[in-house]
């Protein structure tokens, strides 16, 4: 009787630990093992070394010999945050309990083109209506709807709310200037209710193998109709380098219809879907693993150019006025 | 880990099915041909590394729901079991930002085996035969968006033995077995890139012609998987069976992300004669 049980603890015991057998252990937490984890991860997943025409083995050549197992965590943070600033790409940062990396030159060396003060105080003033996260309130016999994150959640009803008041005006204007983005869920809801049908509006392919151009094939992006109501007067975008991200394919996705304008700067890109991977030290960090193109495969990593492209005047907003939106008012006027 | 008031329930509840084992008043001390429907529940570990989701081990302890039908005779055995698991998996270092990911599992088996009594190990008994399993793992990390959610589906054929000693405790006969089962023939499916949604990508369309035409049958170098399970089958004398069983699952799918993963299942569960 004891061996029967004797046997059956040896053979518990023994499978227990049998996948460690099967299964690499986790690298170790120590800043060499970091950072090569970091650039091993990126040279699999990361989508657009060809693109733009990064040499990740040379960023590996000059920044790995800087890693040593005796610098500080604030020494290895910098080094990551340099090779990863490299990457030109909003949608790539390191995230640390003491700090974040990014790399907002897609923002910063460029005009701002949007005063949300002036905004405030000299278009919506007091009387607007706030519709969940929809700023809008009709400006000179046109609708305005300023819309400041994708990361806020619309609702169908809330739409419906917006577009009924604005029905018998002659267009709307829709102001994604400095919406950095948020949820792709709310570019298509949005989009859906300014489409007279389903469109062919452009592409995604995905990262799909370890080689830097191993992509899915291109997989159709489709918006269609959707909601109760549509609205297919004229309708003017007014984009800035801070439209970023899911702004960013909204404006993809608006612009294939053909009441729609877009007005102001190039938006500022971001077309590759971010994902997260950690690190083995508990760090966390985001990279873009999908392309996207337009409908005539033509990448938006870098942004989409406006159909008219109007700079904020300095005089002009020393005065009180947004030259963007005043040409996006005169566009449907005169439509 | 799990609310204490619902491992109070789940512990009544195993409680009162069995008593109900233990006071069903059938008589039957010569076991020939028997079919058994299975109730049961316990723990569950966690420990792999989905690629798609993390570089890094997850793992984590939750609790299994155990059931199926069990059914043997002298020369053969017929065993279907369900494992329906749930666990929260970390991290090593999951405190720097707080990572964590939940598992939901489903695992179907259905096995056949035939006592070999030529080459009986003497006291211990030699099954061989094949089994059918099927095994649905979906992962959302908490702390990711685009790629928050993941999931694999696979599903083989293979071979499987058993070895079974019999003795008796207290004048009650026990089975004490021991199966490991290899797969021979598999398809699965797993998306190429883990999504914000149960929406994952595929290829071909989230469809569901897009997940037919997204099966991969796969090589034993694409797909591999083991599996054992130890178990101690105590039966009453009306009939009635308790068990308790250590089932351990290892698989490893080869993808473009690929994933390895383990579970390790401590399950007790009452066998109802349906005779």
């Amino acid at each position: 009787m004891r061996n029967n049980f004797a046997i059956l603890i040896l053979l518990f015991l023994v499978l227990t630990g049998c996948e460690k057998a099967f299964m690499e252990k986790d690298p170790k937490a120590k800043p060499v093992e970091v950072f090569e984890s970091l650039w091993t991860t990126l040279d699999k997943k990361y989508s657009f070394f060809v693109y733009k025409n990064i040499n990740w083995d040379s960023i590996y050549g000059v920044y790995r010999q800087k890693v040593r197992n005796n610098i500080s965590n604030d020494s290895l943070f910098r080094i990551c945050a340099e090779v990863l600033y490299k990457l030109e790409d909003g949608h790539v940062n390191l995230y640390t309990p003491f700090d974040f990396s990014r790399n907002w030159s897609w923002i910063y060396d460029y005009p701002a083109n949007f005063n949300r003060e002036l905004l405030m105080r000299n278009y919506l003033d007091t009387n607007y209506r706030i519709t969940g996260s929809l700023y809008n309130k009709e400006i000179r016999n046109v609708g305005y709807i300023y819309y400041g994150s994708f990361a806020t959640k619309i609702q169908d009803k809330e739409i419906d709310s917006v577009l009924k008041q604005f029905k018998d005006l002659p267009g709307i204007i829709i102001d994604v200037r400095d919406n950095g983005g948020g949820s792709l869920a709310n570019a298509r809801k949005l989009a859906s209710r300014f489409a007279d049908k389903s469109r062919l509006v452009g592409y995604r392919k995905y990262k799909d193998g370890e080689g830097h151009q191993d992509f899915t094939k291109r997989l159709e992006l489709v918006q269609a109709p959707g909601g109760d109501m549509q609205y297919t007067k004229p309708v003017v975008i007014l984009t800035n380098r801070s439209s970023y991200s899911a702004t960013n394919e909204f404006v993809l996705r608006m612009k294939e219809f053909p009441h729609v304008t877009q007005i102001g700067d190039k938006t500022g890109g971001g077309g590759g879907l971010p994902i997260y991977s950690e690190l083995p030290n508990g760090w966390r960090f985001r990279f873009s693993s999908t392309m996207t193109l337009d409908k005539d495969t033509n990448n938006i990593e870098n942004g989409i150019y406006p159909d008219i492209k109007v700079p904020m005047n300095a005089e002009s907003a020393a005065r009180g006025i947004d030259t963007i939106l005043e040409t996006a008012i005169e566009y449907i006027k005169n439509k | 880990m799990i609310p204490k008031r619902i491992s109070l329930i789940i512990t009544i509840l195993l409680m009162l099915i069995s008593y109900t084992v233990v006071s069903q008043t059938k008589q039957n001390t010569t076991i020939t041909a028997e079919n058994y429907i299975l109730c049961g529940g316990g723990y569950t570990y966690s420990y792999g590394r989905d690629r798609g989701v993390s570089p890094l081990i997850y793992k984590g302890s939750g609790a299994t729901f155990y059931t199926g039908t069990y059914s043997y005779n002298t020369e053969e055995v017929y065993k279907f079991d369900v494992f329906i698991s749930y666990n929260k998996t970390k991290p090593n270092h999951a405190e720097v930002l707080n990572s964590s990911q939940q598992m939901f599992r489903v695992k179907t088996d259905y096995t056949y085996l035939y006592h070999l009594q030529k080459i009986d190990i003497i006291p211990i008994q030699v099954y061989v035969g094949g089994t059918w399993q099927t095994n649905t793992v979906t992962k959302f990390h908490e702390q990711y968006s685009n790629n928050s959610f993941n999931y694999d589906i696979a599903s083989d054929i293979g071979a499987t033995t058993m070895f079974r000693r019999k003795f008796t405790l207290f004048n009650h006969l026990i089975h004490a077995d021991f199966q490991i089962a290899i797969p021979l023939f598999a398809g699965y499916v797993r998306p190429g890139y883990a999504n914000s949604s149960t929406k994952a990508v595929l290829v071909n369309g989230s469809s569901l012609k897009g997940y037919i035409n997204s099966i991969k049958f796969a090589s034993l170098k694409k797909y591999r998987s083991l599996q054992t399970q130890l178990s101690l089958n105590y039966f009453l004398k009306n009939g009635n069976s308790f068990f308790l069983g250590y089932c351990w699952n290892y698989y490893t799918i080869q993808s473009h992300n690929p994933v390895y993963q383990a579970f390790h299942s401590i399950v007790f569960s009452t066998n109802f004669n349906l005779n």
